[in-house]
């Protein structure tokens, strides 16, 4: 292990036994709060993306692809590639690395092109 | 129709640099930017509701990057900063359609200042669309601004000084990293390389990095790369070896595998010259500057009148000639403003110019370090995915070839290659080099893949939710 360590994880609550958070290194998080991640809940801190919560958690894939049906992940990071899309709040196509988490926000991996959940 | 005196698009280093230098003359300047707060991706800062507790223990960038917002803090009374807005396209010239918050409006710049910075070369090998593998930049935003590990044992393979930059974060981050694949054999030593890089101000902390490496155990590779990406769900494995000096040819006899669960992947940027181009500046192509880039004069000027291109989406050379070119753009946009003389703008001019001028001199070395060769090409087979988003095999643009597609816009009319949600950014560089390559044609001959509006995501609703006013709240 490097220079800094493993963040805490509180058992009975949204657990993920590998939070991949660091701590330390001159920087506080802001407030933690929930978001639903196909239906699991995945502990956010506020100013995270909703990539950045998805990271910590450990989740790797977001979606597969329309024609080949593989599983896709995180790629460029900074929304230029649109690999990392889910459908949020029942919107599909969304970066997940460019929309911040915020309180109960409904994340849902994404097949193929996604179906809208909601009237656009 | 909303009108400003000045626009900078891209709140980097170069956008930061030129707003600052036009508000100090007393022009007003309004900066659109897709973060929430400026930066770009060198200085981009943490999260609004992080807090930073000790600031000693932060990078020097974080420093380097605080001064500069500082500075631009000191005019603020003049500058307008709209973050989380997007740039769906340019007409016109200098008319804009921006995207903010699920609304779309319309801006009219009299002057433009367009700094859109660069983002990074892909290059296709078998295995790259795996989760776990993520380019340098990436790997970077979630280690350093959001402080979360991407995985737990890396490999980081590419070219530059960038790979230096990130291993030593992911070290520092707990990520166990395996090695360092550097495809470039230089002629000189690391030690001597580090020396050259923080000279020329690209990386001031180079030999701090290395040293961190060398103290770690981690083993610098040098004219090494990635071969092949191994997983089914996500990446288990790495095969990787030595590439000839000359051409960076993978000499597959050397191959070995290691089990990791996080690739980074770091080729080098490109300039993001899509607004450019939908703004009508003339475009020329140098292998050196990343690839198109707006031709320019010695100040900045586009060929269009009142549009401006500064920083690495001008031209990939690093924060400090993109700190240069901003200031020299913002100076003359307020002389071209007539807010000051010709007299007072040549006389603050002239010490960027010069400075400008000194560190071309040094950025030689850097090129020939890590300039794209064209052996990597040949990493991808037939069936590996080369366009991501439309999932187009290296067999369907040879097929493309075989009917006679001679540039990029012919792969892609037969191919769909980069006619997905990212519009080719990630796949077309690297498809040049392999058709240059395969045809025997320049850059020129090939073309481009033409960035079509809207250059980011909207939806049909956001387009009807239009006529918003920016700036109104802010």
């Amino acid at each position: 292990m490097g220079d800094e360590n493993h963040s805490g994880d509180t058992p009975g609550s949204p657990s993920h036994s590998l939070d991949q958070r660091l701590t330390g290194g001159g920087v506080e998080r802001g407030s933690r709060f929930e978001i639903v991640v196909d239906g699991r809940a995945v502990w956010a801190y506020d100013g995270e993306t909703v990539a950045a919560a998805l990271v910590a958690s450990g989740l790797r894939t977001v979606r597969t692809t329309a024609v080949t049906a593989e599983p896709r992940g995180f790629f460029c990071g900074m929304g230029a590639c649109f690999e990392c899309v889910m459908i949020v709040e029942g919107i599909p196509n969304i970066r997940t690395c460019q929309i911040r988490a915020r309180p109960g926000l409904r994340v849902e991996s994404q097949v193929g092109y996604g179906r809208w959940k909601v009237t656009p | 129709m909303n009108t400003r005196p000045l626009i900078v698009v891209g709140g980097g280093p170069a956008g930061i640099a030129a707003a600052t230098e036009a508000a100090t003359f007393g022009l007003n300047v309004t900066i659109l930017d897709e973060a929430p707060t400026l930066g770009g991706q060198i200085y981009r800062q943490f999260p609004g509701p992080f807090r930073v507790t000790d600031k000693a223990a932060l990078e020097k960038e974080f420093e380097r990057g605080a001064s500069l917002r500082a500075e631009l803090s000191g005019v603020s009374s003049r500058v307008e900063v709209l973050g989380e807005t997007s740039v769906l396209g340019i007409w016109n010239g200098r008319e804009l359609r921006w995207s903010r918050n699920g609304v779309t409006g319309t801006l009219e710049a009299s002057q433009m200042i367009i700094s859109t910075g660069a983002r990074e070369r892909s290059i296709p090998f078998p295995g790259w669309t795996l989760p776990g593998v993520m380019t340098a930049g990436g790997a970077q935003i979630f280690v350093k601004t959001y402080r979360v590990r991407p995985g737990n044992k890396a490999l980081v393979a590419g070219t530059g000084p960038l790979l230096l930059v990130v291993s030593n974060q992911l070290r520092k981050a707990g990520v166990e990293v395996t090695a360092v694949l550097e495809a470039a054999k230089p002629r000189f030593s690391l030690d001597r390389l580090t020396k050259v890089w923080g000279e020329w101000g690209l990386l001031n902390d180079a030999w701090t990095y290395w040293r961190g490496l060398r103290s770690a155990g981690i083993p610098y590779l040098f004219g090494h790369t990635v071969f092949e990406a191994h997983g089914t769900d996500r990446l288990q494995a790495v095969t990787f070896g030595k590439v000839d000096l000359e051409h960076w040819r993978p000499d597959r006899t050397t191959a070995k595998r290691v089990d990791v669960d996080l690739l980074v992947v770091g080729f080098g940027l490109v300039p993001n010259a899509e607004l450019t181009s939908l703004a009508g500046c003339r475009h020329e192509y140098v292998n050196e500057l990343g690839g198109w880039v707006p031709t320019r004069d010695e100040h900045m000027r586009t060929s269009v009148p009142g549009v401006f291109a500064v920083g690495d989406g001008a031209g990939v050379a690093g924060a400090l000639v993109a700190l240069e070119e901003g200031r020299i753009a913002g100076i003359t946009a307020a002389e071209q403003a007539a807010v000051i003389s010709v007299k007072q703008a040549n006389r603050r001019r002239a010490v960027h110019l010069r400075r400008l001028a000194s560190l071309q001199r040094v950025r030689g070395v850097l090129d020939e370090v890590s300039r794209i060769r064209v052996g990597l090409s040949e990493l991808a087979r037939p069936d590996t995915i080369v366009c991501r988003c439309e999932e187009v095999r290296l067999s369907t643009v040879q097929a493309a070839i075989e009917q006679g597609a001679r540039t990029l816009q012919a792969v892609k009319l037969f191919s769909r290659l980069g006619m997905g949600a990212c519009q080719g950014r990630t796949c077309e560089p690297a498809m040049r080099a392999h058709l240059c390559h395969a045809l025997g044609r320049t850059a020129e001959e090939l073309e481009r893949i033409y960035p079509q509006p809207p250059v980011k995501q909207v939806t049909l609703g956001e387009l009807v939710r239009s006529g918003g006013q920016l700036g109104v709240q802010s």
